[in-house]
């Protein structure tokens, strides 16, 4: 009999090290929650300051127009990417922490590389369409390179992410149809689907 | 019986051999570092049983200067990925024929 317990002994050290070596374990679903927060705020400043939820051709020619719009926008998103990215590292160094695994190892780095990847893309693609005077297909290009970061990175975390990324380019697709509802999608995407996707994911695999 | 207790890999029955091996089943390739950190062990420790698998062509090693700093990484080969599958279907069936 203890040569069974032996042999089951070593068969969980073999299973334990292989998901270990190929899962980065330190995110936490409550990174997502306050990214969808940070959205969510940044929806409500956006929205207030266009004074409308649709973007229709009057309110995209007029951010055109106004210099100002611009500004405000772009200074809106990037507070919220920065404001999202630091939290979630702090989030993701106090669970590494607490769980005494290392922050930079190989997995986090493939992690890294894979989510970000797409993602500093789509900030490029994104800017472009802004210098081409393209804003209304902003949404939708930020809902689709979301999306497939989120795919692209998800083999490499327990959280099941590739749902939530699926979602995000079924939305970007729409955005694509229907510009006018750019804003509104973005709130779903970036706002509720992640706090959604955070909570659940919060339950089941931290709880 | 005794057919399956042979076919049980002696240089996996070691706990540091045993995790090398497991990790790299399932990494392309993993760095020194990385390796020793995973499996919570010292350099000395990881060195000398990664010489062993060396010697027997379980492993190849890849060395690089990467910033002035050398950066040894790790793949399994062919006859490693053979020996370890052999090895996990003798743990298995060893297990089964225990609990019969």
């Amino acid at each position: 009999m203890d040569k069974t317990n032996d042999h089951m002994a070593n068969i969980e050290h073999i299973r334990s090290i292989m998901e270990k070596s190929t899962t980065f374990m330190s995110l936490t679903g409550l990174s997502g929650v306050m990214a969808g927060l940070y959205a969510m705020l940044a929806f409500a400043l956006v929205t207030l300051k266009l004074n409308s939820l649709l973007l229709r051709e009057d309110v995209l020619r007029r951010i055109t127009a106004e210099n100002g719009l611009q500004v405000f926008m772009a200074v809106v998103l990037a507070g919220a990417l920065a404001l999202t990215l630091l939290t979630a590292l702090a989030l993701t160094i106090r669970k590494a922490r607490k769980k005494g695994q290392p922050i930079s190892d190989g997995v986090s780095k493939r992690f890294a590389v894979h989510l970000f990847l797409p993602l500093v893309a789509g900030g490029l693609f994104v800017l472009a369409l802004a210098y081409h005077g393209q804003l209304g297909m902003v949404s939708s290009a930020m809902l689709l390179f979301f999306g497939l970061a989120l795919i692209n990175s998800g083999r490499f975390v327990l959280m099941d992410m590739f749902w939530l990324g699926t979602v995000e380019i079924i939305l970007g697709l729409a955005a694509a149809f229907w510009p006018s509802l750019g804003l509104v999608l973005w709130l779903i995407g970036f706002g509720l689907a992640t706090i959604a996707y955070g909570t659940l994911m919060y339950f089941k695999y931290e709880r | 019986m005794k057919e399956i207790i042979a076919q049980i890999n002696k240089v996996f029955e070691n706990k540091t051999r045993l995790g090398v091996m497991s990790a790299l089943m399932v990494n392309t390739s993993i760095d020194f570092t990385d390796l020793r950190d995973l499996l919570g062990i010292t350099d000395g420790n990881l060195a000398s049983n990664i010489y062993l698998l060396e010697r027997l062509k379980y492993l190849k090693v890849k060395k690089r200067i990467i910033a002035r700093k050398m950066r040894t990484s790790y793949s399994i080969t062919e006859s490693g990925r053979r020996a370890f599958l052999e090895h996990l279907k003798a743990l298995e069936s060893l297990i089964e024929g225990l609990n019969r």
